[in-house]
């Protein structure tokens, strides 16, 4: 299998699930160390001030989006095991009708390291300003047989 | 960075949140039990989806601004208002493994701030903690 074949069919796994289906979340872009995911808004996701996407959603789709960048850089016998820890800077409040998470590896080992960017994914005077900076550290766990 | 600290390596199971029409609640889509909320401080649970052992961390996210956004509500009275998380930090000790339970307090305020700490536990004790900074304003007499 190719590996544009296997982030294919990764990108479609994760779509799937019902986290990501109801947060109106797509993939819209897999590459070794990368994710991009795109969220549209919807009667789950909005619930902040100013009618905006809620913070809380806004981190766990960037937390998604950074497992899936890890996932990118798996090898064999590798796993996410989870989250060892988030932070999350809100800039500008997440209004747009598309909400754009690029999610990038910085640093892959034991612990990987990755920084991802929400923004705002609609034409017009706001395309691309910066809603939320996050870092998201993984920890990384490997088979031993 | 030169060595890589030791992480856990307890593997996690293939979450599946809970299933459900696109319309649903953002709490019955994480499976988020709101709890109390007075005084500068609210609760909330998580729980895990049926056939999982824990709930996933990408629902803890979410639980914590959850519950931290009412905590800081109940300090806020007119003049001031709501005005949104401005920063979320959440460190986990190990992976949750079970109902895990969200406990936050309001331990500092500005005029312009709340300083929220949280702490987060299942059966077998706290795995989680962070704090948060939740943006305040005052609203001007006209």
């Amino acid at each position: 299998m190719t590996v544009e074949a296997r982030f294919d069919d990764l990108a479609r796994a994760w779509e799937q699930r019902p986290l990501l289906r109801g947060l109106g979340v797509t993939v819209t872009g897999l590459e070794e160390g990368r994710a991009c995911l795109a969220m549209a808004r919807n009667g789950t996701n909005v619930s902040g001030v100013r009618d905006s996407i809620n913070g809380g959603v806004q981190a766990t789709v960037a937390e998604v989006a950074a497992h899936l960048a890890a996932t990118t850089l798996l090898g064999a016998g590798e796993y996410v095991v989870g989250t060892q820890d988030l932070s999350v800077s809100y800039l500008t409040s997440a209004t747009a009708a598309v909400t754009t998470i690029d999610a990038r590896v910085l640093r892959h080992g034991r612990l990987t390291v990755v920084d991802a960017e929400l923004r705002v994914g609609d034409e017009g005077e706001h395309a691309g300003q910066l809603n939320a900076k996050v870092r998201v550290t993984c920890a990384l766990g490997r088979d031993r047989s | 960075m030169a060595e890589d600290p030791e992480p856990s390596t307890r593997k996690p199971p293939d979450w599946q949140l809970p299933t459900g029409d696109d319309d649903r609640t953002l709490n019955s889509l994480l499976g988020i039990v709101d709890g109390r909320a007075a005084a500068g401080r609210a609760t909330c649970d998580v729980e895990a989806a049926e056939g999982d052992p824990a709930p996933a961390t990408f629902a803890i996210t979410s639980a914590v601004d959850i519950a931290l956004v009412r905590a800081a509500a109940t300090t806020v009275a007119p003049p001031e208002e709501m005005n949104g998380t401005a920063e979320l930090n959440v460190s986990y000790l190990r992976p949750p493994a079970g109902r895990a339970h969200i406990a936050c307090e309001v331990v500092g305020r500005s005029p312009s701030s709340r300083l929220v700490e949280f702490t987060v536990a299942d059966a077998e004790g706290e795995f989680a903690r962070g704090r948060s900074t939740y943006a305040v304003r005052t609203r001007r007499p006209r």
